[in-house]
């Protein structure tokens, strides 16, 4: 399942793009490109610093077509969310058309917390679709929420895809970064597999436009 | 809303933490849990195990933090450790700061040893004295001036200054420390980094693998293999560069 990815380097992502190393360097210290993007690969000098090329051209051109809009704060907002500190209070995740209500208040039930990050809110969103399609039972859907509170410190990005899978009667979740391998257990099916990345554009009305 | 009581600690004293107005540790203190306080001062020894939150803090003696550190202004002197991230809006530190995992700031002005053992972030870093950061130091702009040994793996800036020239107080500064110190090379000042990336950079007594950028100087003292520029380079005659290539 893994793709070999197709890689751009600093220097020529510089010489593409006419942005200055200044101009990268503050967009980094600013959130607005992943740190994960960053890869290092030895090279004859030591290490050179390479990107994932289309998803970084495509980033350094939203922000140079956006930056003279907004502030670098609310791009980071928009394009990276779950780096920033900004936290949702439970009238604000209430309000918010596209959450499933059970999820919702299981989810805070679990949590026991009355302000939520970013990727909190991401997982309430994506057990919401997850239960609307495989139509959960209550119990299910408690033991989807413990382990999402379990994983979630140990979390810092949204570089993930959930994997939903059955064996059997029963259902269990998967969290795998973007792109790792998995194997299953041939008895396993695999469901669907949500990228956490792509979902949380989903919950960002501006981030979803650019 | 209830006002916030303040927490003493002197002597021999310990703390489960909490929320407080003022917090002042003298003596050796330990606090047990997080803490919060508008301001935290301490002298002597305190150890905190837990995250410590305050708009300031001040630290005299020996200072140790096991949990994040978050704080709008800290002044340390003397030692401080902080074992998680630390997150300081405008650090002055005149002593020993040590950061495990990393520090992100607005502004940094630096006059003793500071180290790192990952990722230093700052716009404005601004350091007299021993920098070690073992990872990226990414700032807008960055100042060093008299770096001792400085060792920075890699450095990410807009602008970046190091300058070690010795006139007029650093250099008598020297004399005394060649005089009473016994040591003969006053030349020992010297930066070394595996990596410089900037947009205007300008070094000397520098040792790097890789300098890149827009507009290169390469000031006296340096040891350099490789500069990548695109603009304009200038190398000082008492410099090295291995090879240069104008992109």
């Amino acid at each position: 399942m893994k793709a070999e990815q197709d890689l751009i380097s600093k220097k020529e992502l510089l010489a593409i793009t006419g942005i200055s190393y200044g101009q990268l360097y503050r967009w980094k210290r600013q959130n607005l490109i992943p740190d994960a993007w960053f890869i290092k690969q030895s090279s004859f000098t030591g290490q050179e610093t390479y990107f994932p090329r289309d998803k970084m051209l495509e980033r350094i051109n939203k922000i140079i077509e956006l930056k003279d809009q907004y502030s670098l704060e609310d791009l980071a907002q928009m394009l990276s969310p779950e780096l920033n500190n900004k936290t949702f209070t439970l009238s604000d995740i209430e309000a918010m058309p596209i959450l499933d209500a059970t999820v919702t208040r299981t989810f805070v039930d679990y949590l026991s917390k009355e302000r939520f990050s970013f990727l909190e809110v991401l997982f309430i969103h994506l057990l919401g679709k997850a239960k609307a399609e495989y139509d959960w039972s209550g119990e299910q859907l408690e033991a989807i929420v413990m382990t999402v509170r379990d994983w979630l410190p140990k979390l810092n990005h949204s570089l993930y895809r959930l994997v939903i899978c059955q064996k059997g009667t029963e259902f269990f979740a998967l969290l795998v970064q973007q792109d790792a391998d998995y194997h299953l257990d041939h008895l396993a099916k695999k469901l669907k597999v949500y990228d956490l990345e792509s979902c949380a554009k989903e919950l960002h009305p501006i981030g979803s436009e650019v | 809303m209830q006002t916030l009581q303040d927490l003493k600690l002197s002597g021999l004293g310990i703390s489960n933490g909490g929320r407080y107005q003022h917090v002042r540790i003298s003596g050796l203190g330990k606090v047990h849990g997080d803490i919060q306080g508008e301001t935290i001062k301490t002298s002597g020894s305190a150890s905190f195990y837990g995250q410590v939150e305050t708009k300031e803090l001040y630290t005299q003696g020996n200072a140790e933090i096991t949990g994040r550190l978050d704080a709008q202004l800290a002044e340390t002197s003397g030692l401080i450790k902080v074992e998680d991230h630390a997150s300081i809006k405008h650090l002055i530190n005149r002593g020993s700061a040590h950061f495990i995992q990393g520090l992100k700031a607005e502004k940094v002005i630096s006059k003793g040893n500071l180290e790192s053992e990952s990722e230093v972030e700052a716009e404005h870093f601004q350091a007299s004295g021993l920098v070690s950061i073992n990872g990226l130091l990414n700032a807008h702009r960055i100042d060093i001036k008299f770096a001792a040994t400085s060792y920075i793996r890699e450095i990410g800036c807009d602008r970046i200054d190091v300058r070690m020239s010795m006139f007029p107080f650093t250099f008598l500064r020297e004399m005394i420390r060649a005089q009473f110190m016994g040591e003969r090379n006053t030349a020992a000042n010297k930066l070394t980094a595996e990596t410089i990336e900037g947009t205007h950079v300008y070094i000397e007594h520098t040792h790097a693998q890789v300098v890149r950028g827009e507009s290169i100087v390469i000031g006296p003292k340096c040891e350099i293999e490789l500069v990548e520029y695109e603009g304009t380079l200038d190398i000082h005659p008492s410099s090295t560069v291995r090879q240069q290539i104008k992109l």
